[in-house]
């Protein structure tokens, strides 16, 4: 009897991921939602003692850390209805534009949302990286074609990209900007609508509104001056 | 794949990532071509096939380009599966890309960071790299030699700039790093690196590397008196 458990944040983009690619597989899984510091469970710290974060998947005691190793440690131990595309080329494009997530877009985004002097270099930023991962869905959904960054299928670059649809609202918001979706990124914008009507995705991402508010107080009660 | 397969990659010759990449095709025994860039110049050839980072280690495979060293490698594991770089189990193969992802990001940044920059940046990547070399000890699984066991994986692969490196970082840093009474995983994971010939093949000269290296931070000294940000010189 397999026992899975999700350590995670449910504001966390990169959190949420874990639970949507679980759901996916049909895979059962208890949730356990984390505190920030100093509050972290000794659970979280003992199971990823090297960074101490959040998400952790805990399967059969056995811990995996970092959430895109962990989307692909979902696919081999549950081999079924794949994540990643079949052909090395594909899976690379996959990883190198959830990494350009990773490295690139969560850091515009973190800028707007945390910074005090770089808001309006990573609202610039952002509206660059949105516009190659426009180009990046144009190439891998056949110029629109089809449905998902996974092709046909709701995949590995899928899963990674819809957890910053919540978060848009806070980069609007705080940054004071609305983000051209209708008129330069019209393939993201189908896609995230197409996305927020699968059942993993309504049953684990936060409203907008919740998770602004909460981002709100947190920039209240950490950020100085 | 076909022995017609082209295969080259583009690099830089201190690139720790480029290393990686050398690396992985050589144990796999891939021949391929090295095209040297020159960072101050780049080539049409880098700009059109990395767009997003324009940046080295680019590998082309029969016409198709892929970047960002741990893309390539998991893309050269899988487009050569024989001999692997990955354990067979699912766990062991998180472990093998987490700790490459933690020697990408962590260890060979704050590498970077020891010839980049300057005053409490240099200060903090001092202290940070001996720390990290001391979680690399401790992450190493069983015996050995390679990080993960008996053989080699995707771990040892992203670490194998160490090995080069080593005399480097502790010039730049003013440092030494733990020796094999404190570090004897580390040492013995050095020392099986070292005389392993596709490792030998994969990296520069030790000295050649050192005097490249100081010469690059007297550039960046001169020229970029804040320290280098990103990309290469």
């Amino acid at each position: 009897m397999d026992k899975v458990k999700v350590l995670s944040k449910w504001v966390s983009m990169f959190g949420m991921r874990v639970p949507i690619a679980l759901e996916e597989k049909g895979v059962k899984y208890e949730y356990q939602e984390e505190d920030l510091a100093p509050n972290k469970s000794d659970l979280l710290l003992q199971m990823n003692s090297v960074y101490k974060k959040i998400p952790v998947l805990i399967h059969n005691g056995q811990p995996i850390c970092e959430s895109l190793i962990i989307l692909q440690y979902i696919d081999e131990a549950w081999d079924y209805k794949q994540l990643l595309p079949i052909n090395p080329y594909d899976r690379a494009l996959a990883r190198f534009w959830a990494d350009f997530i990773d490295k690139k877009f969560f850091d515009s985004g973190f800028r707007i949302v945390w910074s005090k002097d770089k808001v309006e270099e990573g609202k610039r930023d952002m509206l660059e990286n949105l516009q190659f991962l426009e180009g990046a869905l144009k190439e891998m959904s056949a110029g629109g074609s089809l449905p998902f960054f996974g092709g046909k299928d709701f995949g590995f670059l899928d899963i990674a990209f819809i957890p910053f649809a919540c978060w848009f609202h806070i980069y609007e918001t705080i940054g004071n900007f609305k983000i051209p979706f209708d008129s330069e990124y019209p393939l993201l914008d189908a896609w995230v609508k197409r996305c927020m009507e699968r059942d993993s995705v309504k049953k684990v991402l936060p409203s907008p509104d919740r998770a602004l508010e909460h981002i709100l107080q947190l920039r209240e009660r950490y950020m100085v001056g | 794949m076909a022995s017609e397969d082209q295969v080259k990659l583009l690099l830089i010759r201190p690139s720790p990532f480029a290393m990686s990449c050398a690396l992985a095709l050589n144990h796999k025994g891939v021949k391929f071509e090295v095209v040297e860039e020159n960072l101050r110049s780049k080539s049409e050839l880098l700009l059109q096939t990395n767009p997003v980072y324009k940046q080295v280690p680019v590998l082309h495979h029969n016409g198709r380009s892929i970047s960002q060293s741990l893309v390539i490698l998991e893309y050269i594991q899988e487009a050569w599966p024989d001999p692997s770089l990955l354990p067979q189990t699912p766990y062991e193969r998180a472990l093998a890309r987490f700790w490459a992802d933690y020697i990408n990001k962590k260890f060979l940044e704050t590498g970077l960071k020891l010839m980049k920059r300057f005053g409490e940046e240099h200060e903090t990547a001092r202290k940070d790299i001996v720390q990290q070399f001391e979680t690399l000890e401790k992450g190493m699984i069983g015996d050995g030699p390679f990080f993960l066991g008996s053989r080699m994986s995707l771990a040892d692969v992203a670490l194998v700039p160490l090995v080069p490196w080593m005399a480097s970082f502790e010039a730049l840093g003013d440092l030494k790093f733990p020796d094999a009474q404190q570090c004897g995983r580390m040492h013995r994971w050095l020392a099986a690196m070292r005389e392993n010939p596709n490792v030998i093949a994969s990296v520069p000269d030790s000295d050649w590397l050192l005097n490249s290296t100081i010469n690059v931070r007297q550039y960046i000294s001169e020229h970029h008196p804040g320290g280098l940000l990103e990309g290469g010189v």
